[in-house]
């Protein structure tokens, strides 16, 4: 399999200010290990606040990391300059969770999309005509305004302006979880359909599991800045390692987990909460290690399959 | 607790240092002194004015100078005023209790009105009284204060109804206590009037948008869902809410007091530190003028200090530490 | 045995400039005591303001046009807002979705458990009996003395749990009281709800938007679509055998029924507006089996097996079950 995309000891910490002028520091994304196969859909799940969202916008470079590299097509995008990276940009895009947020608002969908298309006006007005029908819109939304989109409709917008460019990465940060289940279901579709037209490979971020399940080709899930277990979809759905890659597929299925919770400082980013913890867990962090082939975890005491 | 406020009232101590250089410097880059124009009078001798430049100090460098009025801060000496040759400190002790007094009552009038016309009105939104309430507000806030001030003199020297001027009547020399403080309050109600006819709509609508803004919310909705009866719902749960974001507003009203009410107190005649820091800066009566501006300072800080800790008080999601 | 909750014929229309805009129409469904019915329904369908309408606590354009609700055999229709203040509280509860606004910023946890307390305690008495509430809810005492934003979202819903369930209800309002958390946080806050239903006896009303989840947790089932109820029934048989189109198409929008590359079979088109609601049956543009009949009337409920559905395929001249 071919890598199109890898995070090398990826760190971003931020540093915020309290009302008070304090700084707090906060580590989103701890020493991050990723790649993303061309072609592929890698699904990245966690719950709110695992710093899933800055790995994706940190791979794309909106955010820049605090340490480590991040590699596209084999180059080392992390030093590069705001200048040399915008020739990079056209090769990966990203959909957000909020289009109306993210789309501005007194650009009609025409505009929208002629911005991030090269070439000249009639080039860049047919492709915007085809992309818009291509996502399901029709030729008269060409001179609409964001906000006379319904929400699944803004979606498809957002999803065929990311595609203007002509990108080989889409990183999709939660576009399906401001929509309704039956919209839901439209989009995904729609994501399958680009997929296997434009030879996408997908970074495809979400709180739920299920929607990842459905696209992804590999599962990599993320808690509190620490990415605990990567692997093939059926393997994590079905015997996944880390405690909590199975709290999690055990809640999608609505069973409930016992949760602990013991105060700990240090050790592990699981070990407040892990039914198994053992006193190496209270000292350090377990790296991802590599159990399986294409297999990782990042656990002491790996469930199932391991001894 | 404790920590912040020594904190923060250290932080203070080089802003006030920067401030009053800066000012110091600024008066010196004026052209001309206060002895500019005595210079030019042909009765008073080149000597007597050397011998009075020297006496305050004028004749060194102004850094020398800035750090003996320093100096003298800091044994709380506040100099001399060139223009009326008495103690600073003498002079503005009294303006700034007629300044504190005005601004007290204002502020105090102002938040009295304000809140309860701003709920009352949030309550009746869309009603009749609502838009007349707002109707006013609205006139309140684009009329300046110092034409509702001129305003009410008029109408007082009309009516002579109110006293217009000073703080106090012929009489007051020989007057119990009570009369005293009763001429006083009357010689108040004037600015203290236009001072608070000119804050109280900004005051009231942000009241009543906070107040609506709190009955929106979804706490509201917890609270009736609850039961509990609308007293409660309203002066309870949304009141607290509404009120917060209004303190911050009261600590920066305290630290705005000189420069709030000095038109006002200068279009009423109001004896307080208005008047006294403009004549000061026009007759370039250098050290009263840095007197004054220290003290303007020290209320900012003071005011920023108590609106930081009121909200502290107030709202539970902030913490000092 | 009279229900705990009986719903009757609610029709609900917002008042606002020119023309009321009709919302809820012809919604029934009852609720005994120790059951749990879903309301199950898109964003737009009408299943928050079902729930506001049994406790009147709608926004000021909203306005009950009939209907009648029935709570442990009392009319509320026709009470009055001091009359409601004492059924809300103390015989039903309200738990909502957004835990962080639904609690005051301001009171600490314990202040505003206690203030919902209706029957006259001494202080200690009442104290005791948020601490007993908050154990049952699985928080700690230490809580009583925390302000909201101290707790996570999970305790923070615990906390308007118990909040809901003070004073004993004998029905329980909960209105997406899991979409805003994590997943493994809103396990288990159902989990918990599930015990204090069994434990108090209580009829639980649950709205959710998650058809899955309400397969899951609830005894019977409500679809709500466009301000109707379109199929009511015992769970397993709505969600097994879905009778209306809208259910069977919604089931089959859920991501986890195919198989990895397989496509969803979706929904054409979007939620309905309620200002420009379709002629007919609200769902016909988008239904796969729709008729000539289905663009100029409306349906009524008709009874297939156990469950109730708006469909003409199953009632007024067409007999035969479709697809035999």
């Amino acid at each position: 399999m071919e890598t199109l995309w890898q995070l090398n000891q990826v760190t971003k910490v931020y540093q915020l200010q309290d009302p008070f002028g304090r700084t707090v520091r906060v580590e989103a994304l701890a020493s991050i290990n990723l790649t993303g196969h061309r072609g592929q859909t890698l699904g990245l799940v966690g719950e709110s606040g695992s710093g899933k969202s800055t790995l994706g916008k940190v791979l794309l470079r909106l955010v820049p990391p605090t340490s480590g590299q991040i590699f596209f097509r084999g180059t080392d995008l992390t030093g590069l300059s705001e200048t040399r990276l915008r020739l990079w940009r056209k090769n990966f895009q990203i959909v957000f969770q909020d289009p109306y947020r993210s789309l501005n608002p007194r650009l009609t969908a025409g505009d929208l999309l002629m911005e991030g298309i090269p070439g000249s006006y009639r080039e860049r007005v047919v492709r915007a005509r085809d992309l818009l029908l291509k996502v399901g819109l029709s030729r008269e939304d060409f001179y609409r305004l964001p906000h006379q989109f319904s929400g699944g409709q803004r979606q498809r917008l957002a999803i065929a302006r990311a595609l203007g460019p002509g990108p080989e990465l889409l990183v999709c940060d939660e576009p399906t979880s401001n929509l309704d289940l039956s919209i839901q279901a439209q989009i995904l579709n729609l994501f399958l359909e680009l997929k296997q037209d434009y030879a996408l490979t997908y970074l495809f971020i979400s709180h739920n599991l299920k929607v990842v399940e459905f696209l992804a080709d590999r599962i990599a899930v993320m808690y509190r800045g620490h990415l605990v277990e990567v692997g093939p979809t059926a393997l994590i759905m079905k015997k996944a390692c880390h405690p909590y890659s199975r709290a999690l597929v055990a809640s999608a299925r609505y069973q409930p987990t016992r949760m602990f919770a013991r105060p700990v400082r240090a050790g592990c980013c699981y070990a407040s909460f892990c039914p198994r913890g053992q006193s190496q867990c209270y000292q350090q962090q377990p790296p991802l290690q590599e159990i399986a082939p294409d297999h990782q975890v990042a656990c002491f005491l790996p469930e199932g399959n391991a001894s | 607790m404790r920590r912040y406020i020594v904190r923060r009232v250290l932080q203070f101590v080089p802003l006030l240092f920067g401030m009053t250089l800066l000012s110091f410097l600024i008066i010196h880059l004026a052209p001309g002194d206060y002895f500019t124009q005595l210079k030019m009078n042909p009765q008073i001798s080149p000597e007597t004015i050397a011998a009075m430049e020297r006496n305050f100090g004028l004749d060194k460098p102004v850094l020398v100078q800035y750090f003996y009025w320093v100096k003298n801060i800091l044994t709380f000496n506040l100099g001399e005023s060139f223009a009326y040759h008495v103690p600073n400190a003498f002079l503005i002790k009294e303006r700034l209790l007629n300044t504190v007094a005005l601004s007290v009552f204002s502020i105090m009038a102002t938040w009295m009105l304000a809140i309860p016309l701003g709920i009352y009105a949030a309550r009746k939104k869309g009603c009749w009284q609502e838009t007349v309430l707002s109707a006013a507000a609205y006139v309140g806030i684009s009329l300046p204060s110092f034409f509702i001030a001129m305003l009410l003199v008029f109408l007082a020297a009309r009516t002579m109804v109110l006293p217009i001027g000073g703080t106090t009547s012929i009489f007051w020399t020989g007057a119990s206590l009570w009369e005293k403080f009763v001429d006083y309050l009357r010689h108040l109600l004037l600015p203290g009037m236009a001072l608070t006819l000119a804050g109280i709509g900004s005051l009231y609508r942000l009241m009543k948008n906070n107040f609506l803004e709190a009955l929106g919310s979804p706490y509201i909705l917890t609270a009736r869902a609850k039961g509990l009866p609308p007293v409660l719902v309203l002066y309870k749960h949304a009141l607290r809410n509404a009120v917060n974001p209004m303190i911050t507003i009261f600590g920066y009203e305290l630290s705005g007091i000189l420069s709030g009410a000095a038109l006002v107190e200068i279009i009423t005649n109001w004896p307080g530190m208005g008047r006294l820091i403009l004549d000061a800066v026009l007759s370039q009566d250098l050290y009263l003028v840095m007197a004054s501006l220290l003290i303007g300072g020290f209320l900012l800080i003071l005011g920023n200090l108590i609106a930081d800790i009121l909200l502290v008080m107030a709202d539970p999601r902030i913490r000092l530490r | 045995m009279e229900k705990t909750l009986v719903v009757k014929n609610l029709a609900l229309a917002f008042h606002q400039e020119r023309r009321p805009v009709t919302i809820l129409a012809g919604v029934e469904f009852e609720i005994s005591s120790g059951e749990t019915l879903a309301l199950v329904g898109e964003s737009g369908s009408g299943k928050t303001l079902t729930a506001l309408s049994i406790v009147k606590l709608l926004p000021p354009q909203a306005r009950l046009e009939t209907g009648e609700v029935r709570l442990n055999g009392q009319s509320l229709t026709s009470l009055s807002e001091r009359e409601m203040e004492n059924i809300r509280g103390r015989q039903v509860g309200l738990v909502f979705q957004e835990p962080s606004a639904y609690l005051n910023p301001v009171f600490t946890i314990g202040n505003q458990i206690e203030e919902a307390i209706k029957s006259s305690l001494s202080r200690k008495e009442k104290k005791e009996r948020v601490a007993q509430m908050l154990a049952e809810v699985g928080l700690d005492e230490k809580h009583y003395w925390h302000y909201p934003h101290q707790l996570s979202g999970g305790m923070q819903q615990r906390a308007l749990i118990a909040m809901a369930l003070i004073n004993h209800p004998s029905l329980l309002i909960a209105d997406e009281p899991t979409t805003s958390l994590d997943v493994t946080t809103a396990v288990q806050i159902i989990s918990l709800i599930k015990t204090l239903i069994k434990k108090h006896h209580l009829a639980l009303l649950f709205i959710s938007h998650d058809i899955a989840l309400a397969h899951y947790f609830a005894d019977r089932m409500a679809v709500m679509y466009a301000g109707r109820l379109v199929e009511i029934g015992p769970t397993r048989t709505v969600f097994n055998s879905p009778r209306h189109p809208y259910t069977e198409s919604l089931i089959a929008c859920l991501p986890e029924k195919y198989k990895p590359g397989e496509k969803i079979r979706a929904i054409p088109g979007t939620v309905p507006d309620f200002a420009n609601l379709p002629s007919g049956c609200p769902f016909h543009p988008r239904c796969h089996r729709r008729m000539e009949r289905c663009f100029r009337e409306e349906p009524e409920m008709f009874p297939v097996a156990s469950a109730l559905v708006r469909c003409f395929l199953y009632g007024n001249s067409v007999a035969t079950e479709p697809g035999n």
